[in-house]
């Protein structure tokens, strides 16, 4: 008997290999996490993510003319 | 003087004054790559005969009266991330060794409808993805870092085995080798120039942007590369296409010095350099004033958290299936990509709008910031770490993106120009920053800056040299 077709489900994949130095990747890791702690310092309350990627069509943050107004 | 020695608005006006075909030209600057790459390594691929074709084509077209403009008949090259249909994107990596485009980047294409002849595809740092470019040879000095990630573009310039290139800046990948080898560097405002068909490293703070011998030539390539394009997410619309031409007159402007951060932990002679080159600008009529750019203690950890894991997100599925393809201090910095945590990524993005809206404050009381582009000039091949009088070491790497970052963290655009030597001949950058699309700003002091300078638009005297004994086949 055939399968019943349903929503087609995602490949599992297989896991990352291992890490080609494991010691130096800790450490490396341990390094970032501990250059990290400087941003827990910080009081982000209210504060979002900057809009890095802004909609293709979304005016500019500059006003228009800038270029010119700048000279 | 050859053809290859000429700026890129020099040879413009001589093409469309017909006094120099762009066969010539393209001729003098394939010449000149045969006579020096072997010691410099700038190239990964050299397309000679593609660019003898499009320089005939140029030629026909300017002779029947059609003129694309200032890029017209001028040859360039191009960092080997960005895509031109038919000729390998290698990232300088065994990865991706066999990869071959279908189509342009946005970038390459407008620069062929602007009438730009490509020599080739330039070295970067693996993926650009470090900062010295290990394949590719200082001109200057056989024995220093070409600097990276887009060393081999830089080369070029300096080398004059092309008047232009693009290179890409996530930390300072633009600048940094400029400052190193004694070429302008713009990395422009973020999303000002589209990333359409570029590898990405870390989307949030990638941008492309020239490396060319004088400002005046930054600014012609840039207004050729600018422009919405809505195949890149993060394209802008910008508020008006950058002029070509502004006047070389500061008069009025107002210069931020830093009082901090730029100039801690700063070699002495680059200090000395960008400090005299700050006192030209108050001779020539800028009013200097000194600022202190906030949340600087921010900038190192707000630029990891950004570009670890968005680098490890780019390379995850490749990292799965070809690790051993990638050369071992990347493959290191992506593994410790992927033990970055949701919550310190986030934390970072949010630490980004902290320093975008101080920084924002502060380009309100100035016009432009002048500081260092690099603490150091080109480190030796093999240098590994810096050590600093007071006590600290850091490493060459975190020496040299530690001033160019906060341009990608806020997309404010920035600009590295040569503003001397030091006592081993070796070039030092001054940086530029101003306010996002302030770019004819940066024009208009650069250029400035650089006609009381008595070398500008010169190249360098290439060593005799070669010493890539081990070159990487990477």
């Amino acid at each position: 008997m055939m399968a019943a077709a349903g929503p087609s489900r995602p490949s599992v994949r297989p896991a990352p290999p291992p890490d080609l130095r494991p010691g130096e990747t800790a450490e490396l890791a341990a390094r970032l996490g501990r250059l990290f702690g400087r941003l827990r310092t910080l009081d982000l309350a209210g504060v979002a993510p900057a809009p890095v990627f802004r909609p293709a069509a979304a005016p500019s943050p500059a006003a228009p003319g800038a270029f010119v107004a700048a000279l | 003087m050859q053809p290859f020695e000429l700026t890129v608005a020099d040879a413009a006006a001589a093409v469309a004054a017909r006094t120099l075909s762009p066969v010539e030209l393209v001729d003098s600057v394939l010449d000149r790559c045969d006579a020096v790459e072997d010691r410099l390594h700038a190239y990964v691929t050299v397309v000679a005969d593609r660019a003898r074709r499009a320089a005939r084509q140029a030629e026909r077209e300017i002779r029947e009266g059609v003129h694309r403009g200032p890029l017209h008949g001028i040859p360039y090259g191009l960092k080997d991330l960005v895509d031109v249909a038919g000729v390998p994107t290698t990232a300088s990596s065994r990865a991706w060794a066999d990869r071959m485009p279908g189509e342009d980047s946005t970038v390459a294409a407008r620069l062929t409808d602007a009438g730009a002849i490509l020599i080739g595809k330039t070295h970067t740092h693996e993926f650009a993805y470090g900062l010295l470019t290990p394949q590719t040879a200082n001109p200057w000095h056989a024995d220093v870092v070409a600097g990276g990630s887009s060393g081999g573009s830089a080369v070029a310039v300096a080398a004059g085995t092309a008047l232009f290139s693009l290179g890409t800046d996530t930390g300072g990948s633009i600048r940094i080798p400029a400052a190193l080898n004694g070429t302008v560097g713009l990395k422009p405002t973020y999303g000002l120039v589209s990333r359409h068909g570029v590898a990405p490293l870390s989307w949030s703070l990638d941008h492309v942007g020239p490396l060319t011998r004088t400002v005046r030539d930054a600014a012609l390539v840039l207004s050729a590369l600018a422009g919405h394009d809505p195949s890149d997410p993060a394209s802008v619309s910008a508020p008006a296409g950058p002029p070509a031409s502004f006047p070389a007159d500061v008069r009025g402007l107002r210069v931020g010095v830093p009082g901090t951060y730029y100039f801690d932990r700063v070699d002495p002679e680059v200090e000395a350099a960008v400090r005299e080159t700050i006192g030209r600008l108050r001779e020539l009529g800028a009013t200097v004033t000194h600022v202190d750019p906030p949340l600087t203690e921010y900038v190192e950890a707000t630029q990891w958290g950004l570009m670890a894991p968005e680098a490890s997100a780019v390379h995850e599925e490749t990292l799965r299936a070809t690790p051993h393809l990638y050369g071992p201090d990347v493959r290191l910095l992506l593994e410790a990509g992927r033990h970055v945590s949701a919550l310190d990524y986030l934390r970072a993005q949010r630490t980004r709008s902290l320093i975008g809206r101080a920084w924002g404050r502060l380009f309100a009381g100035i016009d432009v910031l002048v500081a260092p582009t690099s603490p150091i000039t080109a480190a030796r091949r093999g240098q590994e770490t810096v050590r600093w009088p007071d006590g600290v070491t850091e490493t060459v790497t975190d020496a040299y993106v530690r001033l160019s970052s906060p341009a990608n963290i806020t997309g404010f655009p920035a600009l590295s120009l040569p503003v001397g030597r030091d006592s081993a001949g070796l070039p030092i950058g001054a940086q530029l920053i101003a306010a996002p699309f302030a770019e004819p700003v940066l024009f208009r002091v650069g250029t400035a800056l650089e006609d009381t300078l008595p070398d500008t638009g010169g190249l360098a005297e290439v060593h005799q040299a070669d010493i890539i004994h081990s070159a990487s086949d990477r």
